[in-house]
């Protein structure tokens, strides 16, 4: 596996990715106690979320170290179709 | 390098091995493909066998050989059967485990005992469906979409009993070994190619199962979860697809507050997918099937490749277009109208690509060529009335009519099924080492064809005038009761296709015990399955896996010694090959 | 290799190679995850759709305890962070380190069962079930059981395949040192000069168990025969006379093997720490436009 190369970082940056984490899920949490309207609740919870979904697999998953067309590949195209069916769901959903 | 030299380490052992390990519980991908491919074309018979009985009762309605729900469980298990039990599993299982490997070079699969396990599970997958035939009430009666409220209601139909339940077993069942399947062929494509076999160097028939196998992977699970759901629905009494304040059987039945229109989304965000899983490795085999016998290179290699993958991106966005009629949002039905015409334009770059290749070739019209080029005969006669449907406002009165039927048989169906007509010709010499009868072959194809056209193209005049699909007794609406002669001959036509289907059953059996012996080459092909025997051993290549130097389709190459260059030679001297 | 090159210019899609720098049992569990992606998200598509097809629906904060549910997505992040941890001191070959990690790791997602079960326990107490509920909206019920519990489901069969290799990894790390173990007799002694003895090629042994470096043959150990690691004995290796053939080590030793195992097991438990992001947050946090109370 000439491939394979050892890890060049150290456990550090679990315990960083890990607070971060943390701080954005009190931040999710936070959010829903303010009275702020409800557009702006549902965008900011999404991005929020969406910033935890970045840091686990950039981080914990590795997509940061591997090659950039595989974190690519693996993140681009599972986003915009499940986003292309909930928002054909969604559409409809609100007609029936 | 490494990754792909790893699993050819083990080449030198010699293989011993009992009868079970050899031919039943195997792990080599050769058997597994033939397994597959065995077992879907007997799928096939019986898929086949249900059509005959079910046009019988369509031409002569007053025989009345199958009751009201025994034809819906006819139309509706032939349609299952068809689908999931002979174009998939023959193409993204038979010809995609045989193929593969021979064709990228490499010794097997890269998960062996996981490509095994995805046979079983699909053969596993089979016994609930064949049981459904033998449970109180038959089989399901829903249609092979299986739409609710009818599939949700055990109350709905007599086929929406246990029926139903074991088809939704039978499908996720199914779709755990489509899973296994597509993880097997996309990891073989990517990472097992040998040296030198780069992307834009894989035969076409590679790139179609690759990008058949991705879509495979990313839509079998929406299926999956879909149905779920509806057994959930069925089983623990939830109401995911059952609005409230349905009345069945003079009862107000207690679901509430569910969405049929939900299960349309989920099941065509599979299925539509789908119909591109079973055309696009059929596209790949006829590609090669037609420059081999027209001695050329396929015509505009880079925009067949590009033209693949422009389908399968666009296959996601194009689910809408069955539920035009559905009542969905006006804005959905425009965007999946444009989406569904934008997925003509890569489907047109392939048939023209197709015509050019034949154009001016030294054409040889061998059973495999002609089955190729009926395939894409009948591409186009279906392909141009995808045209008329794909439009939302022309789909509203054609919807669900006899003219869909014979749009998606001739398109998806059939074309699909002469795709693998002509895979079995032209690589049966390869699995078996011996060469089917080519007499007994252009039999098959003329009974084929002339079956197909006879059948489905009048479907369409039939559509037009009015027809809908799943009716049982068309004679109670006073304009189509006339219709009956059109019938009649649909059914004639729809018989020599079954006839064909059972020269080809003899046609195999003649010549897996006395055929014509083949070399290795029979077809003075071009691709790395060539190369080796033919059946090809154990791990495929007796000595080291050869090195691909070149493209897979370097025919009539000026100067060459001889009139094809294949991909393992290396370079003749003075000779300059064009291309990749 | 240089008669590997067949082009000039070689690239990573050429052929003959991993074009994604990772090997393909790595490849497919990374495709696998896309897979589930997609079953995940046909689920939580169709509880989209539920809610708004409802109109009005409860609110999720009120109904459950949400410092629990902060809680089990604090678990689980931690969880993720040791499995984290075992991935990288695997790539190290610090095994001692990955099996304490793994335990870890496990220790969190049966933590995060129970409080699952807990929460459940009490939400089925307020007479919610599958088909119905207090609430009046039986898709409410429904789509949490469904959605929750398959996501339950990812995480037990989580477990298992943690603790499928936290053994594993044990029992090679346990073979592999009973193998390296100094070879003595019974005594203690080192063996006599001269004993009909096998040897060993070991060019990566760790140095404690390697007394002297043979000129010739590298680094030996040897083993009496037919008795066993512990008659076995540590020679200067000039004093071995006899060579045969080595016994296979404990398989597998290779150490990439070996360290990913771990790394797709944690794939797998990273995968199923970000989908539960989006449940947290599609099915816990974001309010109705309309809330129904229950109808007690």
């Amino acid at each position: 596996m000439s491939e394979h190369k050892p890890a060049q970082h150290g456990y550090g940056i679990y315990g960083v990715t890990w607070f971060w984490l943390l701080v954005v899920t009190v931040a999710e949490i936070g959010v829903t106690l303010l009275h702020i309207p409800r557009g702006l609740l549902i965008t900011s919870l999404v991005v929020l979320a969406l910033i935890k979904a970045a840091l686990i697999m950039a981080y914990f998953m590795h997509l940061r170290w591997e090659r950039p067309v595989v974190a690519t590949l693996f993140s681009v195209p599972v986003a915009l179709l499940l986003l292309a069916l909930f928002v054909a769901l969604a559409l409809d959903a609100q007609l029936f | 390098m490494a990754a792909a030299a790893e699993a050819h380490v083990h080449v030198e052992h010699p293989h011993r091995e009992s009868f079970w390990t050899r031919y039943v519980f195997s792990q080599d991908h050769k058997v597994i493909g033939l397994q597959y491919l065995l077992t879907s074309l007997f799928m096939a018979l019986v898929g086949g066998a249900l059509a005959m009985v079910f046009r019988t009762q369509l031409a002569w309605p007053q025989s009345g050989i199958l009751k009201a729900d025994q034809y819906l469980a006819a139309i509706s298990m032939h349609g299952t059967i068809m689908v999931f039990f002979v174009l998939t599993p023959a193409l993204l299982g038979g010809f995609a485990n045989f193929l593969v490997p021979l064709k990228i070079g490499a010794r097997d699969m890269a998960f062996p005992f996981v490509n095994m396990l995805s046979y079983w599970v699909f053969a596993l997958s089979i016994v609930p469906l064949v049981a459904s035939f033998f449970v109180p009430g038959g089989p399901l009666n829903a249609g092979w979409t299986a739409y609710p409220p009818l599939s949700a209601l055990p109350q709905a139909a007599p086929g929406s009993g246990l029926g139903q339940t074991l088809w939704l077993v039978s499908i996720a069942i199914f779709c755990v070994s489509s899973l296994l399947g597509s993880l097997n062929y996309i990891t073989t494509i990517l990472v097992l190619r040998t040296r030198g076999m780069s992307l834009m160097r894989m035969p076409l028939t590679v790139w179609g199962i690759f990008v058949a196998a991705v879509l495979a992977l990313l839509t079998f699970p929406v299926l999956m979860a879909a149905g779920i759901l509806l057994l959930f629905d069925r089983l623990a009494g939830t109401s995911f697809f059952v609005p409230g304040g349905l009345v069945v059987g003079g009862q107000v039945i207690p679901h509430t507050g569910g969405n049929p229109l939900l299960w349309q989304h989920l099941f065509w965000f599979f299925g539509h997918p789908e119909v591109y899983i079973v055309i696009l490795p059929p596209m790949g085999i006829v590609s090669d099937v037609i420059a081999n016998f027209a001695r050329k290179p396929v015509f505009g290699y880079p925009a067949m490749v590009a033209s693949m993958l422009a389908i399968g991106i666009l296959s996601f966005l194009v689910w809408g277009h069955h539920m035009f009629v559905s009542g969905m949002h006006p804005l959905l039905g425009t965007g999946f109208a444009l989406t569904t015409l934008l997925i003509g334009v890569p489907s047109a770059v392939k048939t023209f690509n197709w015509l050019a290749t034949l154009w001016r070739g030294k054409l040889y019209f061998s059973t495999a060529m002609l089955f190729a080029v009926g395939f894409v005969s009948l591409f186009v006669a279906g392909g141009l009335t995808g045209i008329h449907l794909g439009n939302a406002p022309v789909d509203i009165p054609l919807h669900d009519t006899y003219y869909v039927v014979g749009h998606f048989h001739l398109v998806m169906g059939t074309a699909a099924v002469l795709g693998i007509f002509a895979g079995i010709y032209f690589w049966f010499p390869k699995m078996f080492g011996r060469l089917l009868d080519e007499r007994l072959g252009r039999i098959h194809f003329w009974l084929t064809l002339l079956g197909v056209y006879g059948t489905f193209f009048p479907m369409y005049y039939l559509g037009m005038a009015g027809m809908h699909r799943r009716i049982y007794d068309y004679r109670a609406f006073p304009y189509l009761a006339h219709l009956q002669p059109v019938q009649v001959f649909i059914t004639l036509s729809a018989f020599l296709i079954f006839a064909g289907g059972l020269v080809l059953a003899y046609n195999m059996l003649r010549s897996l015990a006395a055929g014509r012996p083949a070399d290795r080459n029979p077809w003075r092909g071009t691709t790395l399955e060539w190369s080796t025997e033919s059946p090809p051993p154990h791990h495929n290549w007796p000595g080291e896996i050869p090195q691909v130097y070149r493209g897979p389709y370097e025919y009539s190459v000026p100067g060459a010694p001889q009139d094809y260059l294949p991909q393992w030679e290396p370079e003749p001297a003075g000779v300059r090959v064009g291309g990749h | 290799m240089a008669e590997a090159v067949v082009e000039q210019k070689v690239s990573v899609w050429g052929g003959g190679v991993s074009p994604f720098g990772m090997s393909w049992g790595k490849f497919m569990m990374w495709i696998f995850l896309l897979s589930d992606a997609f079953t995940f998200g046909g689920l939580l598509s169709a509880y989209g759709a539920a809610r708004m097809t409802a109109g009005a629906w409860p609110n999720a904060t009120e109904i459950f305890n949400i410092g629990l549910v902060g809680a089990m997505t604090f678990i689980l992040i931690c969880s993720s962070a040791t499995m984290a941890v075992a991935v990288n001191a695997a790539k190290r070959g610090d095994h001692p380190l990955v099996e304490r990690f793994l335990l870890l790791t496990i220790a969190g997602g049966l933590t995060f069962l129970g409080m699952q079960a807990y929460e459940w326990t009490h939400f089925i107490q307020e007479g919610a079930r599958l088909h119905t509920n207090p609430w009046g909206v039986p898709a409410f019920s429904a789509s949490f059981f469904i959605i929750t519990g398959f996501h339950g489901g990812h995480v037990t069969s989580g477990v298992l395949y943690l603790m499928y290799v936290f053994f594993k990894a044990r029992a090679e790390r346990r073979a592999l040192e009973d193998w390296q173990t100094p070879l003595q007799d019974r005594r203690g002694r080192p063996l006599y000069p001269g004993a009909r003895v096998r040897v060993l090629v070991l060019p990566d042994r760790p140095e404690t168990v390697v007394e002297k470096a043979h000129p010739r043959i590298g680094r030996v150990v040897v083993l009496l025969p037919g008795k066993g690691a512990n008659n076995a004995a540590m020679l200067p290796a000039d004093a071995v006379e006899a060579v045969e053939e080595p016994p296979a080590p404990p398989s597998p030793v290779d150490p990439h093997t070996r360290a990913e195992r771990v790394e797709n097991a944690g794939l797998y438990w990273h995968f199923v720490d970000l989908v539960w992001v989006f449940i947290f947050t599609l099915m816990y946090l974001i309010p109705p436009a309309v809330s129904v109370a229950a109808a007690h």
